[in-house]
């Protein structure tokens, strides 16, 4: 049997990788998907009680929680970094400097040109992941040379591109247009999800929403109790300067799209943004009035579980869903 | 061939539906569809008179022995289609699968069940699916925000929408959305749903009755090329991006815009123009992302083929290949 492309690459029992996710994926939540035998990745600001604008006090606070991930863990994890523009590009400056000095063996690199750290980080040994949303991205990743691509699709949760091409779209486009192995991320919360994904293209699976709504994470229990309630139609898709995100539809979504249509200025808008943000949403519990990122998929989560315990529900069900499927399949030819 | 419920319900060998194409859907490609093991439906509305229909299914009687449909789009109209008469040719004639779309066919459940008729009703949302169910639909076919023409308001793909149907009902479910090979035949089933239906991509096939110069758009845009018309309006539609659609997007984006307004972009002969002369720039076309894998224009047998022989090497080499753990 062939081996999975995205085990090998990372050194992993299963091909999911827990996808980072600002102030809620910490070292508890990181080291149980990792010690379940999946990737954990760490995100910005988890485990932080305040916001934070100095470079290096950012860089300290991400590294306490690689000691700690790394206290709790023997296995491969990841720590995402997202690139950015501009000024905030010392932040990810400084973000790419503690992950080489903590030996940190998978990147997850987002929200930016992969050209910017991908050969800094391959030479320092770390394997480079690297998040796009169309396969135009995708391929100039590769040329950047990096290890594998994630590609999330417009059911995602969180920032991205304004394309809006779906998971169903864009993981054969992507697979087609690479050789590198691919992710895929956006609508994936259980096996069937997995299963679907596995057979458009991706050698992988990039899960955020259903990692969020489990004991180890860092979010607020306000939060997860609105991904257990939510339903089909339970997030918008917020356009912001530069990108797309996906939020879970609340008051604050509903006001800032009032303020967007009554013609706010850029300004205004970011002002809101920042006094509604996740640390509000996420540290504070203001689940109704703040920013919650996450998926088109809450509508799938039912119950608050340990990571394990979400980890166990897909790799035990996939094989029931392929057999399921080959039952319905057996008079194929 | 594949068993599923799909096939099971309409009697064919492949999991595949040709759905409702006005002005597409007439009896040269749904005949196709179903001798290729599929199952086509003709859009009744494409023949202004429910006589004109009537013509249309010995047409496609004399093309085909296999099963096929007919389409009822139930519009918000003033001056509604003489939906009834429509009805009534179809029970004359036998059909024995209608796919009904639009608004809520309760109205008309009494008249197509009562002749034995199944229906299948196209949804754009899971509570669409649910009603679907209890008012005696036989299945569901459930479009995705990727589909091409009308994907409802809510925006939820198949990735999310198949499953979550899935969970809240027990009809079969067709899927809808961003299908068009044998990837999505798969994908699709594997998230829970009995079979998949296809609409762009059997435009840009020999059969379609459409203009060379529309398969060949098909052909040559790419999955980032379609746009949303009509979302101010809450008539979403996806569309190919061309000229039109930007004056389109360009009148919406004044605010308080009226269908009186985009009446002379988004009236139903102008795209009919457009898709019998190929004048690509004059109208709208209907077209969902799945142009990204739109790179030929087989027969409807070519491609029902290649689709089953894609999914037959998925479901061969790729389930131990890349499902099973590295353990």
């Amino acid at each position: 049997m062939k081996k999975n492309r995205i085990c090998e690459l990372l050194g992993i029992q299963y091909p999911i990788i827990q996808a980072p996710m600002n102030w809620v994926s910490g070292a508890e939540l990181v080291a149980a998907v990792s010690n379940a035998g999946g990737l954990g990745t760490l995100g910005p600001n988890a485990g932080s009680k305040d916001k934070v604008w100095d470079v290096d006090e950012t860089g300290e606070r991400f590294r306490a929680q690689i000691k700690k991930i790394k206290s709790l863990t023997s296995l491969p994890f990841g720590a995402n970094i997202t690139v950015g523009f501009g000024e905030l590009l010392v932040y990810s400056k400084k973000i790419v400097e503690v992950v080489i000095e903590e030996e940190v063996p998978v990147a997850v690199v987002s929200v930016g040109r992969p050209d910017v750290y991908t050969q800094i980080l391959k030479d320092a040994g770390i394997k480079v992941l690297h998040a796009i949303s169309t396969a135009r991205h995708a391929e100039k990743a590769e040329a950047a040379g990096v290890d594998a691509v994630i590609c999330e699709g417009f059911e995602a949760g969180g920032h991205k591109g304004f394309t809006e091409l779906t998971t169903f779209v864009l993981t054969p486009m992507v697979a087609d247009a690479v050789n590198i192995p691919v992710v895929t991320g956006g609508g994936i919360g259980d096996a069937r999800g997995m299963l679907a994904a596995m057979v458009l293209g991706a050698d992988g699976v990039y899960m955020g929403t259903r990692f969020m709504a489990t004991e180890e994470s860092y979010s607020h229990q306000k939060v997860k109790q609105a991904l257990v309630q939510a339903n089909d139609v339970c997030t918008v898709s917020l356009s912001k300067d530069f990108m797309l995100a996906r939020d879970l539809a609340n008051n604050f979504t509903q006001k800032y799209l009032d303020k967007k249509q009554s013609g706010a200025t850029p300004e205004e808008l970011g002002l809101y943004l920042s006094e509604h943000s996740q640390y509000h949403a996420q540290y504070i519990g203001e689940s109704d009035q703040a920013e919650i990122c996450c998926g088109q998929v809450a509508g799938l989560i039912n119950k608050i579980q340990s990571a394990a315990e979400v980890m166990k529900g897909v790799i035990d069900n996939i094989q029931n869903c392929i057999e399921e499927l080959k039952t319905k399949l057996a008079d194929f030819k | 061939m594949i068993r599923t419920r799909i096939t099971n319900l309409f009697g064919i060998e492949r999991p595949i539906v040709q759905g409702g194409l006005m002005w597409v859907a007439t009896s040269q490609l749904t005949s196709a569809v179903s001798n290729a093991g599929g199952i086509g439906f003709m859009t009744a509305l494409t023949f202004p008179e429910p006589e004109g229909l009537r013509a249309e299914i010995r047409k496609c009687r004399e093309l085909t022995d296999k099963p096929f449909g007919i389409n009822l789009t139930f519009l918000p109209t003033l001056r509604p289609p003489d939906y009834p008469g429509y009805i009534d040719v179809c029970i004359q004639e036998g059909i024995r699968f209608v796919e009904t779309a639009g608004r809520n066919p309760e109205p008309y459940m009494k008249q197509l069940k009562s002749a034995g008729i199944k229906v299948i009703h196209k949804c754009t949302s899971v509570r669409h699916a649910v009603k679907a169910e209890k008012i005696g639909c036989d299945a569901v076919s459930i479009d995705g925000f990727e589909a091409a023409g009308h994907p409802g308001e809510d925006d939820v793909t198949t990735m999310i929408l198949v499953p979550l149907t899935r969970d809240a009902i027990n009809l079969p479910i067709i899927a809808s959305g961003g299908l068009g090979d044998g990837r999505g035949l798969v994908g699709a089933l594997g998230l829970g749903a009995d079979g998949i239906n296809m609409g762009t991509r059997f435009v840009a096939t020999q059969e379609a009755p459409v203009h060379a110069n529309v398969k060949q758009a098909l052909v040559n845009h790419t999955e980032r090329d379609t746009r949303l018309i009509m979302r101010t309006l809450r008539n979403t539609e996806r569309v190919m991006h061309n000229e039109v659609v930007d004056k389109v997007l360009e009148i919406e984006s004044r605010g308080n815009t009226e269908i009186a307004d985009l009446i002379p972009y988004v009236a139903g002969n102008v795209g009919k123009d457009m898709l019998e002369q190929g004048q690509m720039d004059k109208g709208i076309l209907a077209a969902g992302q799945t142009m990204g894998f739109v790179n030929d224009i087989p027969t409807c047998q070519e491609l029902l083929d290649r689709i089953m022989s894609e999914a037959g090497q998925i479901i061969r080499e790729k389930f131990t290949q890349v499902v099973s753990p590295n353990s």
